[in-house]
């Protein structure tokens, strides 16, 4: 009886040190997940405009804010909002700056670094279109789902703090392109925003 | 024997003396004038511990971005647990969630726009309009979590005004500079920025601190800074001058050796500068408890002098006669010489500056002791050593009689002095030096580079600011507000571009009870919020907490600077708020001032107890009043040196006779001065003082009556020995790279060469029987 509880043992020993196999773990593997940045780095390279429209739903809102404009990026590290309507306004992400020019308000200028749970959330979106896996990683966990055509982008804060404002982004769209990014706030409100490709100045 | 025995009782009594009681100062303000005025007080204090002279700026260079950061991090850590410093910051620092609490809870009486807390219909309203601007935004995640406490925005409003837009960007949660090449930091020292002594021990610590982080990360670390300066020039100027007086020291030794073929000579000479060196420092240490450093150097330079008067001696060594016979003969012209040069020293004595009355006092004493230690000791000395040379007859004979020019050739030579001082008149610039910095030996990149991290940090040189005093810190609140409508009024026409009270971050308590009286009462914010809410899409009770906290701040006791004491935002109102131990200063700096009259009537109007201040301008007002100083003094020991040789020589043709070449080479060495570029500052006119006393002593000599030829060969040969020496020292000193040394070298230089020629050529003395 005692020799058979040391093997025993041993066995579960010698179980624990074999490789698992990868059940249960639907995380795509890495390359996957170079794939799309490259392809989203390639992306940013042609300059593009892309037109949005945003749905931001609050629950003590009645009703959800919506507005639209276009986004551009500028390599290396500089997204520009334009908004169009409701009001006209243009918010520059450069470096760990954020300007903002609002209509009817000074122009003003933040210290990302100052609003480190809020920066992350307003970086993330530049971070993808750059294609930049360091800066999103950072802050985020990043988990990639692929499918035939459409992919979708999980971020999920690291930092329990900024889980308390965001619980999660997620981003969905095909080749290099974003299509959808949805801002899953504390508390039930989200914000929805679609981008599409044809928008030509 | 028993001189010998006194000299070594009295030298070792001040030695005793300076060992046990002597301390040396480094302190500026010895150097300034008293303060007469609360605002030359002010200065001073501003100058030697005010906020702007305690900052050190710090920049991390070298590794990549992250490294810096990691540097940056790691110092700054190290740099808060050291004593030296009140503050270390580097943009980690946030405001503590307590701190943020408090803020938050007085928004509504310290907030920076009163005009917010105005809760009509209309105006809430617009608020709530903007705040559904703001959820719209990308930064919607900063306004989402306050809009229902604060639907007008004062906190954000607060935060955004306590931080400015002049605070550098952060890189990984630290300072970077735009380009992102250097990680920034800013260090207060505890002492003010010329306590050099302290400034140099937290340069050292910030060194040290810095050392295993260059050497794990790679990174390197540069200060700048009012105080890291003051030490670099400290150390600079120590360096070089005694790099340069360790080299002329040699040159002279070998120069007396050469002169004089004898070692014991050579270490007899000594004697008597080393004797004045260890009086004066005694004198000052009894007469002041302290010595100042600069007292110490300058006074070692004035009492250079006295090198000359053992060599005068040893010139007119005969082998037919006793060495106290020799000096004897010498005396007279000795003993005038000294005296009077004392006299041009005690002129200092009048002047507000207690450094340049205790320069005098080293400079007098010093002079006196080796003028009898010469004279009672230093021909016993040499007949001990019982060679005197036969040598100097012969080479003195070789060197000659002083030429003996024409009466045209006199005139001519006077004549071209003179025209060198008239050509000065063409001189079409300013002869004085009126910007400090000019003096400093800091390279010009260094302060380049100063100027670049202070705009990189936003910390710029403030020069113009207006300095309000009260009983308290209360009171001086109050008075800025009092001022602040004035002020808004300039601003408005462009007298100024900007102006910075602290009461705009902390009200006085009577300005945050008037905004408390201002404050609805609960039911009609309520109602005022129902009707400004109609057909906007909040939820209804989505308010309910701004309602009720602004009920909370109607009562509330009003928040006082000890309830930010440890707060950042105490940090920051201590460099404007300062309590001087007699009252408190209030600090208004202004930016952009077209006007400076109109900003001083409106202080003078407003009815505040107060003056405008232009630190720079201020400055130069004070090194020119300090110039001045200097300048009546050198008039004063001019004054006195003409009554003491009249009293002596009883003559006044030989008053003139012997000043003439003295007075004519001073011009002279003005006018090479001016004429080649320099501009005159205090270190010339103290320079002036030495070479007034060295001149006159060559006159003198020159000037003697009643001596046979070989007595004026000798002379000749004595004050050729002594202007080489002077000329090998300070010519030594004029090479120096620190402007302060170069200046007094040149000075010196050319003026004892001039004084040399001119006491030479013009020499007349009637001769007597050989």
């Amino acid at each position: 009886m005692r020799c058979d509880w040391k093997r025993l043992l041993l066995l579960a020993l010698f179980l624990t040190c074999l490789p698992l196999p990868a059940f249960g773990n639907q995380e795509e593997p890495g390359p996957a997940l170079a794939r799309l940045m490259a392809d989203l780095r390639a992306e940013a390279a042609k300059g593009r405009t892309i037109a949005y429209r945003e749905e931001k739903h609050y629950a003590f809102l009645e009703q959800d804010l919506k507005s639209s404009g276009f986004l551009s990026f500028r390599p290396p590290d500089t997204l520009i909002r334009q908004v169009l309507t409701p009001e006209p306004a243009r918010y520059i992400i450069k470096g760990p700056r954020l300007i903002m020019e609002e209509e009817g308000r000074p122009r003003r200028e933040i210290n990302l670094g100052d609003y480190p749970q809020a920066a992350a959330f307003i970086e993330a979106l530049r971070a993808v279109l750059a294609g930049d896996l360091l800066a999103l990683e950072r802050h985020f966990q990043v988990t990639l789902r692929s499918g035939h055509i459409r992919w979708t982008l999980q971020l999920i804060p690291r930092d329990p703090q900024m889980g308390k404002v965001v619980e999660a982004i997620s981003l969905t769209g095909r080749g290099g392109l974003v299509g959808e990014v949805r801002t899953s706030e504390a508390g039930g409100d989200y914000t929805l925003m679609v981008l599409s490709r044809e928008a030509d100045q | 024997m028993a001189r010998l025995l006194i000299w070594l009782v009295l030298f070792l009594g001040c030695c005793l003396l300076i060992f046990t009681r002597a301390r040396v100062q480094s302190d500026i303000s010895l150097f300034l004038p008293a303060a007469a005025t609360p605002k030359e007080e002010l200065l001073v204090n501003e100058l030697r511990e005010g906020p702007a002279s305690r900052l050190i700026l710090l920049a991390i260079e070298g590794g990549d971005e992250a490294k810096r950061a990691e540097s940056s991090r790691r110092l700054a850590e190290t740099l808060r647990t050291s004593d030296f410093f009140v503050r270390v910051v580097n943009g980690q620092e946030t405001v503590s969630p307590e701190e943020q609490a408090l803020l938050f809870r007085y928004r509504y009486l310290i907030g920076p726009e009163p005009a917010a807390n105005d809760f009509q219909p209309d105006t809430l309203r617009q608020a709530l309009n903007e705040r559904l601007r703001d959820l719209r935004s990308p930064v919607s995640p900063l306004h989402r979590q306050l809009v229902a406490r604060d639907p007008t925005g004062v906190m954000l409003a607060m935060v955004g005004e306590a931080q400015g837009q002049s605070q550098p960007a952060k890189r990984y949660g630290v300072w970077f500079n735009e380009s992102g090449r250097r990680a920034l930091l800013l260090a207060e020292t505890r002492a003010g920025g010329f306590a050099l002594d302290r400034q140099e021990e937290a340069v050292r610590t910030i060194e040290a601190a810095f050392a295993p982080l260059a050497a794990d990360l790679g990174t390197e670390l540069t200060l700048s800074g009012p105080g890291v300066y003051g030490v670099l020039s400290r150390d600079l100027i120590r360096g070089e001058s005694s790099r340069l007086s360790v080299t002329a020291t040699l040159l002279v030794c070998l120069l007396l050796l050469a002169a004089y073929r004898s070692l014991p000579f050579v270490l007899l000479g000594a004697l008597p500068v080393l004797s004045a060196v260890v009086a004066g420092v005694a004198a000052v240490t009894v007469g002041y408890g302290a010595i100042h450093g600069i007292t110490l150097a300058f006074g070692i330079t004035l009492i250079g002098v006295t090198i000359d008067y053992p060599l005068h001696l040893f010139s007119h060594l005969r082998a037919d006669e006793p060495p106290p016979a020799t000096l004897a003969r010498i005396w007279p012209t000795m003993f005038l010489g000294a005296l009077t040069t004392c006299f041009g020293f005690l002129a200092m004595f009048h002047t507000d500056f207690s450094g340049l009355a205790q320069l005098a006092v080293f400079a007098v004493t010093g002079l006196l002791a080796a003028l009898f230690t010469t004279r009672w000791l230093m021909p016993t000395l040499v007949a001990a050593t019982g060679s005197v040379d036969r040598e100097p007859a012969r080479k003195v004979r070789w060197f000659g009689h002083p030429p003996s020019l024409s009466r045209g050739s006199r005139m001519a030579v006077v004549g071209l002095a003179l025209l060198a001082l008239l050509s000065l008149i063409f001189l079409n610039r300013s002869p004085w030096e009126d910007d400090l910095a000019a003096l400093s030996p800091v390279a010009p990149e260094l302060i380049a580079l100063d100027r670049e991290l202070r705009a990189e940090l936003g910390a710029p040189e403030i020069s113009r600011m207006i300095a309000l005093r009260g009983e308290s810190a209360e009171e001086v609140l109050r008075a800025c507000e009092t001022l602040t409508p004035a002020l808004e009024r300039l601003r408005a026409r462009e007298a100024l571009t900007g102006y910075l009270p602290p009461s705009r971050f902390l009200p006085s308590p009577q300005a945050q009870s008037a905004r408390q009286a201002a404050l609805p009462a609960q039911p009609v914010l309520a109602a005022a919020l129902a009707e400004a809410l109609a057909d906007l899409p909040f939820k209804p009770g989505f308010f309910a907490p701004f309602v009720e906290e602004v009920e909370q701040s109607r009562t509330i006791p009003p928040l006082s600077l000890r309830d930010l004491e440890g707060t950042t935002l105490g940090l920051r109102l201590a460099s404007q708020l300062i309590d001087t131990g007699r009252g408190w200063l209030a600090i208004i700096p202004l930016a952009g001032v077209r006007d400076q009259e109109a900003v001083v009537r409106a202080v003078a109007q407003a009815g505040v107890s107060g003056f405008a201040l232009n630190l720079r301008e201020e400055m130069s007002r004070l090194v020119s009043g300090f110039r001045d100083d200097a300048l009546v003094s050198l008039g004063l020991g001019l004054a006195c040196i003409v009554a003491a040789l009249a009293v002596g020589l009883r003559s006044t043709a030989g008053v003139v006779r012997i000043l003439a070449p003295v007075l004519l080479a001073l011009g002279l060495d003005l006018a090479l001065l001016l004429w080649s570029g320099q501009r005159l500052s205090l270190f010339h006119l103290v320079s002036l003082l030495l070479v007034l006393g060295i001149t006159l002593d060559y006159s003198l000599f020159f000037n003697r009556c009643g001596d046979g030829p070989e007595f004026r060969c000798r002379t000749l040969y004595a004050i050729s020995i002594c202007a080489l020496s002077t000329l090998l020292v300070f010519g030594m000193l004029a090479l120096s790279k620190v402007p302060v040394l170069a200046a007094i070298g040149r000075t010196v230089a050319f003026g004892v060469l001039a004084g040399f020629v001119m006491s030479m050529v013009l020499a007349k003395p009637t001769e007597g029987p050989a």
